[in-house]
């Protein structure tokens, strides 16, 4: 009885007592989500999965700045390691408010590197310079 | 006696206006602040040094309010919860008086754990070494409970969600014995200390709000209308506080104290205050759509922690939280001892840090209330230029979190698209936040409590202060399970 | 609008070339650099932080650099020195739990000695230390083995870090108890695995350890006879003597390290990444000699009981490696954490 109540507490092996725990904690909780919605949908006369009228996305999403948006994010990764972190955020900076904008015109666009520029060298300024944080 | 003049007072003015910038651009807080400026007070006396990091202290949990309530990415770890209800008030238009409400209960919160901190230190100092590893355990697990009084109606995911944090927490080194776990052989370099909490903080917060927008063409901005200026939109008054002073102090005392206990982080702090605030509401299920209560109750709670935190730091010689950890460097570099004699041995000192922290929480509350007005314009600034700006505060933080790891901007960007997911097939992000936030912790003081008794559960049942938080948990999950059911109730009915 | 538009184009564009070609320009020397120097020790109250802090601020100037001391802890430390690029921006200053902690198999082999480039030794601290509540049936290491002996039911808790200093000499420690008192009081003295010293102390206040591992100058306050009862410590063992500390070393209670009288005192050497040029190395051994031969660092040093002791690093190389493998043999026989941990 007493055993039951008792962890095994071998130093080396430790690193795995707390993640067995939890793990056995979310599997329960997967079980009793699966009961909850399994009765739900019986209980409303609907098949379990209903995957017809669900979907994803919003209807008529915006394609374009919501993968623009991830691609962008990963571009600008790629980029600072590549040309640093000036350069680096001007370029994705503007291209992301390029992105976003409603008016694609020659005004707006350069509105939007200047704003880029303004505000990349703002927080170069601020931080990599006066406060010496490492910048990429 | 207390040592002060237009110098002192320049430099904490200084260090309450960094410490805000720091603690408003998400990705930077007050432990960077404090840590930035420590090699540099080297050059002046300890008096001086103590205004500048004491003001950085409290301007850096203070200014974790402004991104919170105007674009609900928490500035601080700790300004999760001031998020909840900020927001939602900022998109009515109450912006300004959010933020006045959350500068005010700030101060409030700062003054009541100054008062602990001068009248009470060598008491609290007792007590907090009685809290040995079952206790603190237990208090961890007591501030996971606000998980569930979040996940009100939607239980178990909500708890699901939480749990899988805790196992995202756990990913990476096991401080103990230096064993691996949960990561996969090819990244072990990168992933060795597992994820950041800023990185992962933000992504979820800011990242997948993004790509929420993004999704729907980044059309709107912040509010529906512009009417932050309109005349329906109700102002700050001082009567907003009215019926809130129970609230005031128990968040302020339940802030100080988790700051008081050494090694227990705080976020907890504002965590716990504010389901306890959900706990003793009149009406909990109003809290989390623009309430006073809890927006109180967060603010109140976070800047408690800064007197509680320096308790154990100037009478045990063992820092509160992660920010005075760094500020004990600024007593060794001086040369001066804090441990169990630091407060009869240098009286001087001792009186010129509470006049400073004094100082410098009225300091802060004068640098914000008005010129909030200004900053509350923020919230006016189309989607589609603000969001490109906070992509680059962001990386910027989220790449000096450990002195320029690129591994947390890629941290920051997973945790983006992870958190839009989440969003999407209904698992609340915020409840898996507080799962990672704590879960290291939690982890932490179940292992030292079995270590001490060899494997023995019963440990966690044979000290009387821990029955006590026992009560308290199992209390409060009793509530909320009743609450989550009379919710789940009214939404079928 | 354009033309501003062109003129800030402009402007950046060469700005930005000339960072470029400022980086491109960088010699092989800490001149002007940011050095960010790490330590494998998360406190900024324990000897490695103070020892680092010191020495770099002075290091500093010689080197007319920048140098930022960041204290990520053991792991970080290693992992950080074993994979970073040998462009002085990033080197380590620690002690001997360098190569301790892969001795032990506590870290990976990874982060062996063979893997980074040795520099030069800044100073030593003899000041390590076990300290035991103030209240403590024993007042050193020698009675409390007696202790042990006299009340066969009793258990004595030492907290450690795996793989420190402190692993050393629990284990020396450990093995004289073997032999002088038998396997079965040895067996009563258990290890617990602990954190910084901040966490070590908590555990003692709460009753969770008996017996804790620090710095010397760290645990001193604490030992203060004003100190309450509650919180007082004291001293009940020296890894090595310290100039006018009357207080039991290792030495004196008979405790031996391979055959001779047990004396260690930890060597601060500053380390670098695989591949470093020389050019860094032979400047960091000139300013190293010319800081370590400061008045004022010396007498800094001497107040928290550390010494200033320069080594060139050719010379700190074969000597650490010497010391590494003079230990070898004890480490081997000695039982492994998960037999010594608490069951």
């Amino acid at each position: 009885m007493s055993d039951l109540f008792k962890i095994d507490m071998t130093y080396s092996q430790s690193h795995w007592i707390m993640p067995k725990i939890i793990l056995g904690v979310l599997i329960i909780l997967a079980i009793i989500i699966f009961i909850q919605e399994y009765t739900k949908a019986k209980k409303a006369n609907k098949p379990f999965v209903n995957l017809k009228g669900w979907r994803f996305f919003a209807e008529g999403y915006d394609k374009v700045k919501l993968f623009g948006s991830i691609g962008l994010l990963f571009a600008y990764i790629g980029l600072m390691q590549l040309i640093g972190f000036i350069a680096g955020s001007i370029i994705i900076v503007s291209l992301f408010n390029i992105l976003y904008a409603e008016k694609k015109d020659a005004k707006s666009i350069a509105i939007c590197i200047g704003i880029s520029i303004i505000e990349t060298m703002v927080l170069w300024f601020i931080f990599g310079y006066i406060f010496e944080i490492t910048l990429p | 006696m207390i040592e002060f003049g237009v110098i002192q007072f320049l430099v904490a003015l200084l260090g309450v206006v960094i410490g805000i910038i720091f603690g408003a651009l998400p990705g930077m807080t007050a432990t960077m602040a404090v840590a930035i400026f420590l090699p540099l007070t080297y050059a002046y006396d300890l008096s001086t040094a103590l205004y500048l990091l004491l003001g950085l202290y409290v301007g850096g949990i203070s200014g974790g309010l402004v991104p919170a309530i105007l674009i609900n990415i928490p500035g601080t770890p700790s300004s999760i919860t001031t998020g909840f209800d900020g927001h939602p008030m900022a998109k009515r238009g109450e912006a300004v008086r959010a933020l006045r409400i959350g500068i005010t209960a700030s101060l409030i919160g700062g003054l009541i754990s100054l008062a602990v901190l001068a009248f009470f230190t060598p008491v609290l100092a007792k007590l907090a070494i009685q809290f040995s590893a079952v206790e603190k355990f237990l208090i961890i697990l007591f501030a996971m409970t606000v998980i569930a009084a979040l996940s009100r109606g939607n239980m178990t995911k909500g708890i699901f969600a939480g749990f899988l944090g805790v196992f995202i927490s756990l990913m990476g080194i096991f401080p103990d014995n230096q064993h691996m776990r949960l990561i996969p052989s090819f990244l072990t370099t990168e992933l060795r200390d597992g994820f950041q909490l800023l990185p992962v903080l933000i992504g979820l917060f800011a990242f997948s709000q993004m790509f929420s927008e993004a999704e729907s063409g980044m059309k709107h901005m912040v509010m529906s209308e512009n009417i932050l200026d309109g005349k329906q939109t109700r102002k700050f008054s001082f009567k907003d506080f009215k019926g809130q002073i129970i609230n005031l102090f128990r968040s302020g005392l339940i802030g100080t104290f988790i700051g008081v206990l050494p090694g227990v982080g705080g976020s907890a702090a504002s965590l716990m205050s504010y389901s306890q605030c959900k706990a003793w509401s009149k009406h909990p299920e109003k809290l989390g759509t623009g309430e006073v209560e809890g927006l109180v109750a967060s603010e109140a709670a976070n800047n408690g922690l800064t007197g509680g935190a320096l308790v154990p730091l100037l009478s045990l010689g063992i820092p509160g939280d992660s920010t005075t950890a760094v500020l004990v460097g600024a007593f060794m570099l001086q040369g001066v001892q804090v441990g169990p004699l630091f407060i009869s041995q240098n009286p001087d000192v001792w009186h010129t840090i509470l006049f400073a922290l004094l100082l410098c929480n009225f300091l802060m509350f004068a640098v914000m209330f008005g010129p909030i007005k200004f900053l509350a314009n923020i919230i006016k600034i189309p989607m589609s230029k603000l969001y490109p700006a906070v992509v680059l505060m962001c990386v910027v933080g989220a790449f000096s979190t450990r002195n320029g790891n690129m591994v947390d901007v890629i941290t920051l960007v997973v945790f983006g698209i992870l958190g839009y997911i989440f969003s999407k097939i209904g698992l609340p992000a915020t409840t898996l936040l507080i799962g990672f936030i704590l879960g290291r912790d939690l982890e932490k003081y179940f292992i030292d409590s079995l270590k001490g008794s060899g494997g023995d559960l019963s440990v966690f049942f044979s000290r009387p202060i821990g029955l006590g938080i026992w009560a308290l948990i199992v209390g409060f999950l009793v509530y909320a399970f009743y609450d989550n059911r009379k919710a789940h109730k009214a939404k079928i009915a | 609008m354009k033309k501003v538009l062109a003129i800030v184009l402009v402007l950046v564009l060469s700005l930005t070339a000339l960072t470029a070609c400022a980086k491109q320009e960088a010699k092989n020397s800490f001149e002007g650099k940011n050095v960010r120097v790490v330590i494998g020790s998360t406190s900024t109250t324990g000897d490695s932080y103070m020892i680092a802090d010191m020495t770099m601020r002075y290091l500093a100037k010689q080197l007319k650099g920048n140098t930022k001391v960041d204290a990520v802890g053991a792991g970080p430390a290693f992992e950080a020195i074993s994979t970073a690029k040998p462009d002085g921006e990033t080197i380590m200053m620690f002690h001997d739990m360098t190569y301790l902690g892969v001795l032990f198999g506590a870290f990976d082999q990874k982060y062996a000695l063979e893997n980074m480039v040795v520099g030069p030794r800044i100073g030593t601290n003899p000041g390590a230390a076990f300290g035991a509540k103030a209240t403590a049936p024993y007042s050193n290491m020698k009675e409390m083995a007696d202790y042990l002996k006299a009340n066969p039911s009793e258990h004595v808790r030492v907290a450690i870090e795996s793989g420190g200093v402190s692993h050393i000499g629990f284990i020396s420690y450990y093995e004289w108890v073997v032999t002088q008192y038998g396997q079965e009081v040895a067996d009563r003295v258990d290890v617990i695995v602990g954190g910084s010293t901040a966490e070590k102390l908590q555990m003692l206040w709460d009753g969770n350890t008996d017996v804790i591992f620090a710095d010397y100058s760290s645990l001193l306050q604490y030992t203060d006879p004003k100190v309450e009862d509650k919180l007082r410590v004291k001293f009940v063992a020296l890894l090595d003597k310290i100039d006018g500390v009357d207080i039991p070393a290792f030495a004196d209670l008979g405790v031996t390290l391979n055959g001779k009288p047990f004396a260690f005192s930890k060597d601060f050497i500053i380390y670098l990444p695989k591949g470093t040029p020389a050019e860094y190395i032979a400047e960091l051994d000139k300013a190293a000699e010319a800081v370590a031969k400061d008045p004022a660092f010396i007498e800094e040093m001497a107040k928290q009981k550390y010494k200033a002791a320069f080594m060139p690093s050719a010379e700190a190389n074969t000597y650490i490696i010497e010391k590494r493998n003079s230990l070898d043999a004890l480490i081997k026989a000695a039982p492994s954490l998960d037999e010594l941990t608490v069951k």
